[in-house]
């Protein structure tokens, strides 16, 4: 029964063992790994790289520490020794209690049964042989150290050079033109961009604007005057530097390329077109949050603005503001005031993506009741030399005014034309509410009488208003006497039927100093919304001047309200109006008008040529030179089909810049047809790719009619002659 | 007699005859009765045998008509002529499989036997085979129609911009399947097959570019897939010569007149400003006097385009100017309808009057309303519309003499243009000036008579009307002999070997050329079979003479009577012993 006991916590022991020298050698490994790979980051080697040499190391690691720890191999012998020499309590006897009775003399026995006894007095005091505090501890500072390496993995490179030295990738030998043994392309993007730089394994690029490129290229031969002829038009020569060719150039825009360079037989060979597709850096974006582009507020309303924006570029913000503008003043004393407000959040503003935040105070920007404010956002990124721009729609905030009174809507057009004696809508609103409060004390006589006054006075008022939108009516102005009641009753019926009147065929005093034209034409001095305003509030007038010529002023008052507001608005609109036109008509000469005079017309000729021609002349010109080449066997160019194809190619180079990398393989099979470096069924099949593509090209235009064309017999002749005949 | 001897006649022999002698030795011993009897059987058994394997035929007279089987022939039809005509030849040409003992007819024998030959079987015999029959006095019995294309409308005259369709008919075998039209710039058309047997098709294909071009037929039928190559000639833009004639501009006229000078026509116009003022625009035309028209200025026009109003200030002179131009070809568009009863000869359309003052017109696949005239052109015989609705005819034309006169009732048509729709504008304008405007006389006219598709090395017929009386072809450059019409003057026919596939050049003397394209070998065979079998088709005279003359003939023993008197004799030697 001992011996199973003692077997039992033998087999314990070695489990824990194993257990506890496991996970340490698992933080040793993990430690490792972890550094390795923040290592190869940091000196960017890519990171699938980087994990392949950190499991290796961390396989190795667990790899060693098993084999030094013996985890895998340890006995119940080696833990007997281990008790022996540690727990001397045990006498030296340890390793008798992993054999088997039977085994043993009676002394041993004896022995047995007494450290049996002492093993299991210690046995929950025994402690297994680990290092897993300073297994945490290196674990713990292998973190550490990974963060620290991980700041400087993506690191932008201040120096162009040293960094582009360090990962230099050689363009795969695949994508190599024959005869050049092997070549490199550096990358260099602005240091703006933030973005390191690298080497392309093709010689199709695609790079940030105002990348430099490297090209550092060597030859199996011996080549003369290597160079890269850009969009088939400027070529650069190559330098030679050692034993290959440099050059290298900053590029703003997308271009083909191509290598061309001559042979020691004095033959001129060109490779493929290759690509360089500029990414354009675009201009920041700026999202207002919630603002309604046009806001009206009240003195009582909350008078701070609370402006939200989102601003994003593709690689980093430098500036923005909030341009406000103030507008006061009315007439041609308007005066305007500018401010650029920094954002209260951030103070700074920097990074791709920035939520910027502003409390405008109306108040502290000097708004008063009938002040507006023009607000908009400017954004500028952090590109150099010159930064993108970007600004947001005008916003608008208007204080209103519900204080002054508006007399005239001519305030906006420069010259106040209102005589002293008409009374404003808001003095007849004020005279009508004290007439009724009057009612009581008056006389019914009294009451209408100063009632038909009021209505004359809003008659007035609306004529006056109605000149502006060229009605064809005028009316005498001054006192007049009470109309019937019948006259009443008539305008109650139809209001509109005042033609008949013949006060409306007087006069007007105000023609000495108005400069009237024809009621339409002066109509168009406002814009749709000033017109469809004024016309409301003069269609409201008839209604208020209706109800006082029934001596209903309490009916009168809600029409008269309503035209008063209409007319406020008229007059801030009609700011915006002089903001902008300063229009003014030049007069006709009346003595000219309508007189038939047409001595001076005389008769005209007009000559023109216009000769439309076709787009692409040289592409058309090709598809019929490849036309007649693809049904024959020899495929073999003329200098004059060559030509052709080049001149296509010319105008597909062009269609190439405007379309980057459309037809880049079409000017390659050119390239390939008109120097014969292809077999004669590959040339068809590229004969044929190309004749595609200049098809492509060409534009689909609209139908037109086409003159047609017969050969005449005798017979039709003589047929139509007998024809003619019959019929005369 | 004669034998037929598919084994060697000195093998079979003395096989047999030593057989034979063995055999009546052994059949004398046996102690049966009718011995007599059953040797006979046994030699008669024997030579049954030997006439198996010989074959023996007899020489007799037979009729000298021959059964002429071309490739594709039908075994079962022959078979059928053969039991109402016994007496009939057979006989097979070069690369014609033999049936029943047809003798090969080789090419050049036949011109010398194109007499005898009273039934061609089978895809029939080449345009030029057929030539050297004086009488062609035969029957045509056509094999089975060939897979693929069995039908081809292309026109010679495609138009750019303009979308052109080809029609045709393809035999199809499985029903099911596709056939793609591809033009230089890729796919342009494509339609499903979807019955077995013959399937008619339309695709179409919108050139770009003028002159000759390759577009392909890719067919897959089921699991087979070809493709046929399609020469396409697309001519060059013609522009017409217009002359405006108006009382008064009109945006619309303007529009029209802008329309027609991008598209690099000659225009002439004159507007009227006033009684005596008027405004006279040349848009790539030189200047010329307008003030009267004469003959001599409208024979230098293709088209006028006026109004009533300019119509009625016409003085007679013009008038009878305008008619003759008329005749001799010119076209008249009026723009405004024209009422009065004294301008009836330049308006000779019934017409009726509606209340409505907007037309619906369909251009396309758009449904389009437009303000016009509250005319409408009763439908009549002599009327070609252009535009119609229901209401009736709202522009067309009519011929006079070589001429044409057209009207225009739609009105405010430029407002398409100005929505953007360019395309449909184009589509309601170009037919109907197209078709009024003067067909312009060439001088001469080349044409191919033999149908497509033409071959490498095989006669090609062309046919030239010309008012020239010393005119001249070159094919290629090189001079062709011409063979003048022996009933009709000035046309003129001959005839061309071309010696490789691609395309050629026919030219006239006076500057007319057509380009034409030469097949490869295995293109378009199906078509070319169909072409042979309607040739043939119209080649042959009906009526078979039987009263012809008799020639020797070889005539077969049938091998029945043999394997017969075989049975029978075996039979015997069997049943003896048990009797």
């Amino acid at each position: 029964m001992r011996q199973e006991a003692t077997s039992y916590h033998f087999a314990q022991m070695k489990r824990k063992y194993q257990w506890i020298r496991g996970t340490e050698i698992l933080l040793w490994a993990l430690a490792v790994a972890l550094f390795t790979f923040y290592c190869c980051r940091a000196i960017s080697i890519a990171p699938t790289i980087g994990t392949g040499i950190a499991l290796t190391f961390m396989s190795i690691t667990i790899f060693v520490g098993s084999a030094r720890v013996h985890l895998f191999s340890i006995s119940e012998k080696d833990l007997a020794m281990y008790l022996n020499r540690h727990y001397h309590a045990l006498q030296e006897s340890a390793d008798l209690l992993i054999k088997n009775d039977e085994e043993l003399p009676g002394l041993q026995l004896l022995q047995k049964e007494k450290t049996a006894q002492q093993f299991d007095a210690i046995y929950p005091t025994i402690k297994l042989p680990h290092h897993m505090g300073r297994a945490i501890g290196i674990f713990g500072l292998s973190v550490v150290l990974s963060a620290i390496l991980s700041a400087f993995s993506n690191k932008p490179c201040a120096s162009v050079e040293g960094s582009a030295s360090k990962k230099i990738m050689h363009v795969e030998k695949g994508n190599l033109p024959i005869k050049i043994k092997g070549s490199t392309i550096t990358i260099v993007p602005p240091a703006y961009t933030q973005i390191n730089n690298r080497s392309s394994l093709d010689f199709n690029l695609k790079m940030p604007e105002g990348s430099n490129v490297v090209w550092d290229i060597t030859f199996d031969e011996e080549v003369l005057n290597p160079r890269i002829i850009f969009s088939g038009r400027d070529s650069v020569s190559l330098t030679k530097i050692g034993a290959g060719y440099r050059v290298e150039k900053t590029f703003k825009s997308s271009v083909f390329y191509q290598l061309t360079w001559n042979n020691v037989d004095s033959s001129t060979q060109y490779s493929n077109y290759y690509e360089i597709e500029v990414i354009k850096d675009r201009a920041p974006t700026v999202g207002i949050d919630s603002l309604n582009q046009f806001i009206v507020l009240n003195e009582k309303d909350n008078l701070k603005i609370n402006l939200n924006a989102r601003l994003t570029d593709d690689y980093g913000l430098s500036r923005a503001k909030v341009v406000a503008t103030v507008s006061k003043g009315s007439g041609e004393a308007i005066k305007f005031r500018e401010e650029k407000l920094s954002f209260d959040s951030p103070p700074k503003i920097s990074g791709k993506n920035v939520q910027v935040t502003k409390i405008l105070d109306l108040l502290r920007l000097g708004l008063q009741p009938g002040d507006e404010l023009y607000l908009y956002i400017e954004v500028e990124d952090n590109k150099t030399p010159t930064p993108n721009y970007t600004r947001t729609e005008t916003y608008f905030i208007e204080l209103q005014d519900t204080s002054s009174t508006i007399t005239s809507i001519e305030a906006g057009l420069g010259v106040d034309l209102m005589p002293e004696y008409f009374r404003s809508q808001r003095q007849i609103i004020i005279d009508s509410e004290k007439l009724l409060k009057e009612q009581r004390s008056i006389t019914k006589e009294n009451f209408n009488t100063r009632s038909n006054d009021l209505a004359h006075d809003q008659k007035v008022l609306r004529l006056r208003y109605g000149e502006f939108l060229g009605e064809e009516f005028q009316s005498s102005v001054g006192p007049q006497s009470s109309i019937t009641a019948a006259d009443a009753e008539n305008a109650g019926k139809n209001p509109h039927q005042h033609n008949g009147s013949a006060s409306y065929k007087e006069a007007s005093p105000l023609d000495d100093f108005v400069h009237a034209h024809d009621g339409d034409e002066e109509a168009t001095f406002f814009i749709e919304s000033i017109k469809s305003k004024l016309k409301a509030a003069v269609t409201i007038m008839w209604d208020a001047e209706l109800y006082l010529r029934l001596y209903q002023p309490k009916k009168s008052l809600p029409f008269q309200y309503q035209a008063l507001k209409l007319l406020k608005e008229i007059s801030q609109d009609s700011r915006i109006y002089v903001h902008r036109t300063g229009f003014d008509p030049p007069p006709l000469k009346e003595e000219k008008r309508l007189t038939g005079d047409l001595k001076e017309i005389k008769n005209s000729i007009g000559e023109e040529k216009k000769d439309h021609a076709k787009q692409y002349p040289n592409i058309r010109a090709a598809l019929t030179a490849i036309e007649k080449l693809l049904p024959k066997d020899s495929l073999m160019l003329s200098q004059k089909q060559k030509d052709i194809l080049t001149k296509a190619a010319q105008e597909l180079g062009e269609l190439e810049l405007k379309k980057p990398g459309a037809y880049l393989k079409t000017l390659s099979l050119i390239s390939s047809v008109i120097h014969n470096e292809a077999r004669s069924i590959e040339k068809k099949n590229s004969l044929l790719k190309i004749r595609e593509s200049f098809w492509k090209v060409l534009p689909q235009e609209t139908m037109t009619p086409q003159s047609r064309s017969a050969a005449t017999h005798d017979l039709d002749l003589q047929f139509l002659k007998n024809l003619e005949r019959s019929n005369l | 007699m004669f034998v037929n001897h598919p084994i060697p006649f000195w093998l079979i022999t003395p096989v047999v005859t030593v057989l034979c002698i063995f055999l009546v030795w052994q059949e004398s011993k046996k102690p049966y009765r009718f011995r007599i009897l059953r040797i006979i059987a046994l030699i008669l058994m024997m030579l049954a045998l030997t006439g198996l394997l010989f074959k023996p035929s007899y020489q007799t007279k037979k009729s000298a008509n021959i059964i002429l089987l071309t490739p594709n022939y039908s075994a079962i039809k022959v078979d059928s002529i053969l039991v109402d005509h016994p007496d009939l030849m057979l006989m097979h040409l070069e690369q014609t499989s033999p049936y029943k003992n047809s003798t090969r007819l080789f090419q050049e024998d036949l011109p010398e036997r194109a007499n005898e030959i009273k039934i061609i079987i089978g895809q029939g015999l080449p345009r030029y085979l057929l030539d050297s029959f004086e009488a062609k006095a035969f029957h045509f019995i056509p094999g089975a129609s060939p897979e693929g294309i069995t039908n081809l409308f292309v026109s010679n005259h495609n138009i750019l911009n303009r979308k052109d369709t080809i029609t045709a008919t393809l035999n199809s075998t499985d029903g099911k399947g596709w056939i793609k039209l591809s033009g230089p710039g890729g796919k342009e058309d494509s339609i499903a097959i979807k019955n077995k047997g013959q399937n008619d098709f339309e695709l179409a294909f919108l050139p770009k570019h003028s002159g000759e071009h390759l577009y392909s037929l890719l067919i897959h039928d089921g699991d087979t897939a070809y493709e046929e190559i399609l020469p396409l000639t697309t001519d060059q833009e013609k522009p017409l010569q217009i002359l405006y004639l108006l009382s008064y501009p009109t945006f619309e006229t303007q529009h029209l007149k802008s329309f027609l000078t991008r598209k690099n026509h000659s225009i002439v116009l004159r507007n009227q400003l006033s009684k005596n003022n008027f405004r006279y625009e040349y848009v790539n035309h030189d200047q010329i006097r307008i003030d009267r028209l004469t003959l001599a200025l409208l024979d230098n026009i293709d088209l006028l385009i006026t109004d009533g109003e300019t119509m009625s200030s016409l003085s007679p002179t013009e008038k009878a100017a305008l008619e003759k131009s008329i005749f001799s070809g010119l076209g008249l568009l009026h723009l405004t309808p024209i009422t009065s009863k004294s301008l009836a000869e330049f308006f000779p359309f019934q017409g009726t009057t509606l209340k409505s003052d907007t037309a619906i017109v369909k251009i396309g696949a758009k449904s389009l309303s437009f303000p016009a005239s509250k005319l409408r052109i009763t439908p009549t015989l002599p009327t070609i519309p252009v535009q119609k609705n229901k209401t009736g005819i709202l522009s067309g034309y009519t011929f006079r003499g070589a001429g044409k006169v057209g009207f225009q009732l739609l009105q405010e048509t430029y407002t398409l243009a100005l929505s953007g729709d360019s395309i449909s504008y184009a589509e309601l304008w170009s037919p109907l000036l197209e078709s009024i405007s003067r067909s312009r006389s060439e001088p001469s006219k080349i044409r191919i008579i033999t149908p497509f598709p033409w071959y490498e090395n095989e006669p090609i017929d062309i046919e030239i009307i010309s008012s020239k009386e010393n005119i001249s072809l070159t094919a290629d450059s090189i001079l062709l002999p011409l063979k003048e019409n022996v009933s009709f003057d000035n046309i003129w026919s001959a005839r061309t070997w071309v010696g490789t596939h691609g395309w050629h050049l026919l030219e006239t003397s006076d500057g007319t050329s057509l380009r034409y394209y030469v097949s490869g070998p295995t293109e378009w065979k199906s078509l070319s079979i169909i072409n042979q079998q309607n040739e043939n088709k119209i080649s042959a005279r009906p009526g078979l003479e039987h009263h012809s003359e008799k020639i020797d003939s070889r005539e077969e023993i049938p091998p029945l009577i043999f394997y017969i008197i075989f049975l029978l004799a075996a039979g015997f030697i069997w049943l003896a012993p048990k009797l």
